[in-house]
């Protein structure tokens, strides 16, 4: 008889242990992997801030403006720098840009400045093709 | 025993315990009543727009008014009186809004008053009525008695180290409406002050506003920039 008191106390304690653990020390906490994701561009913007003292709101104009940020890809373009390069993405969008398009322009999985550097890469490629079908003089043929 | 003590020195023994006893108490409190901090607040709101606000922030406890001298995303300046809130631009008042209590339980004014640990609440009509301990960290219940029930019903407070860490405050429902986290305290002229404030807000529909506000460069009884400290509010 005194088992089977002492294995149901032991069992409803191992219970209440584990289903009652809601303690009032877990309100006290939060998820600061989640904070620093969430303010992970807003902080980019705090950063380019401090490092130009004397910047005004129609400098980060193209990002923010006084209710907040509404356009985050032009926010990230404006502070994007040679530092932010993902060199990788970069080529996809220099060297094949159709083929890069799917694996790093629409692909959720790339960061934000990824998708940046491979837009840059495109817009490099363009450019310089521009460029090189300007320069080369038209010969015609008749 | 000191019946051998001559007289003179009895007299001159009274007179230097009565100003010990009298100047202990001053020498032991120091008064603070200033404090100012460079400032950046970062805010995520419930739709999901985020907002950055850089700047100084000045407090005088004897005059009770709270300035903020903003430089970043305009130049400005806000002020926060025992009533309003009274934003200035170009020397002109551009917007004023009613506002109770927000100087009264400001963290500079709570901070100053020595009040943080206990955010003030032993000057409200709450209670304390629970106090647990868990590992390191203190929970303090308070509620405010049945018949003032109006927003907020109940409020937790936790300290670790004697130190606020946590305040978690309920709705008239048992609902959590907010959660606030003192961190990274530094103290400055042996007054705690938290260089980071971490503030959740929760709506019904489960909806987060979070606000991080963080301070740098404190300085307290700091003397030098009175035209903050004793900011004149122009005419509207």
């Amino acid at each position: 008889m005194k088992k089977i008191i002492l294995l149901t106390a032991v069992t409803l304690f191992m219970a209440a242990t584990a289903f009652g653990g809601n303690s009032k020390a877990d309100l006290f906490s939060y998820d600061k992997k989640e904070v620093q994701s969430d303010f992970k561009e807003i902080n980019k913007v705090e950063q380019y801030v401090s490092a130009h003292q004397d910047a005004t709101l129609h400098d980060v104009q193209t990002f923010y403006d006084v209710n907040g940020l509404n356009n985050q890809s032009d926010e990230m373009a404006l502070l994007f720098d040679l530092d932010d390069m993902e060199w990788g993405s970069f080529a996809w969008g220099f060297c094949c840009w159709p083929v890069g398009f799917f694996v790093v322009g629409i692909n959720d999985s790339k960061s934000q400045d990824e998708k940046t550097s491979y837009w840059i890469g495109t817009g490099t490629v363009v450019l310089l093709n521009g460029i090189t079908v300007l320069a080369t003089p038209t010969v015609y043929t008749y | 025993m000191y019946k051998n003590i001559p007289k003179r020195y009895k007299s001159t023994s009274l007179l230097i315990a009565f100003f010990f006893i009298a100047f202990i108490p001053f020498s032991s409190a120091q008064n603070y009543s200033r404090i100012e901090a460079d400032f950046t607040l970062k805010e995520k709101k419930f739709d999901g727009k985020e907002q950055l606000s850089m700047g100084h922030v000045y407090f005088d406890a004897q005059n009770g008014k709270i300035v903020y001298d903003i430089n970043f995303p305009q130049e400005s300046v806000m002020i926060m009186t025992k009533d309003a809130i009274v934003i200035i631009k170009d020397d002109s008042v551009i917007n004023k809004k009613p506002a109770n209590h927000l100087v009264k339980f400001s963290i500079f004014n709570l901070c100053l008053k020595g009040s943080l640990p206990h955010y003030g609440l032993k000057e409200t009509p709450f209670e304390l009525t629970d106090v647990e301990k868990e590992d390191d960290m203190v929970i303090s219940t308070w509620k405010l008695p049945e018949k003032q029930v109006a927003k907020k019903s109940k409020i937790l407070l936790s300290h670790v180290e004697k130190e606020l860490q946590g305040i978690v405050t309920y709705g008239k429902d048992e609902n959590i409406v907010s959660k606030q986290f003192f961190e990274n305290y530094t103290t400055v002229k042996g007054l705690d002050f938290p260089k980071r404030v971490v503030h959740f807000m929760y709506t019904d529909e489960d909806k987060k506003n979070t606000r991080i506000t963080t301070y740098k460069n404190i300085k307290i009884n700091h003397t030098g920039n009175e035209a903050f400290y004793n900011y004149t509010i122009p005419n509207d």
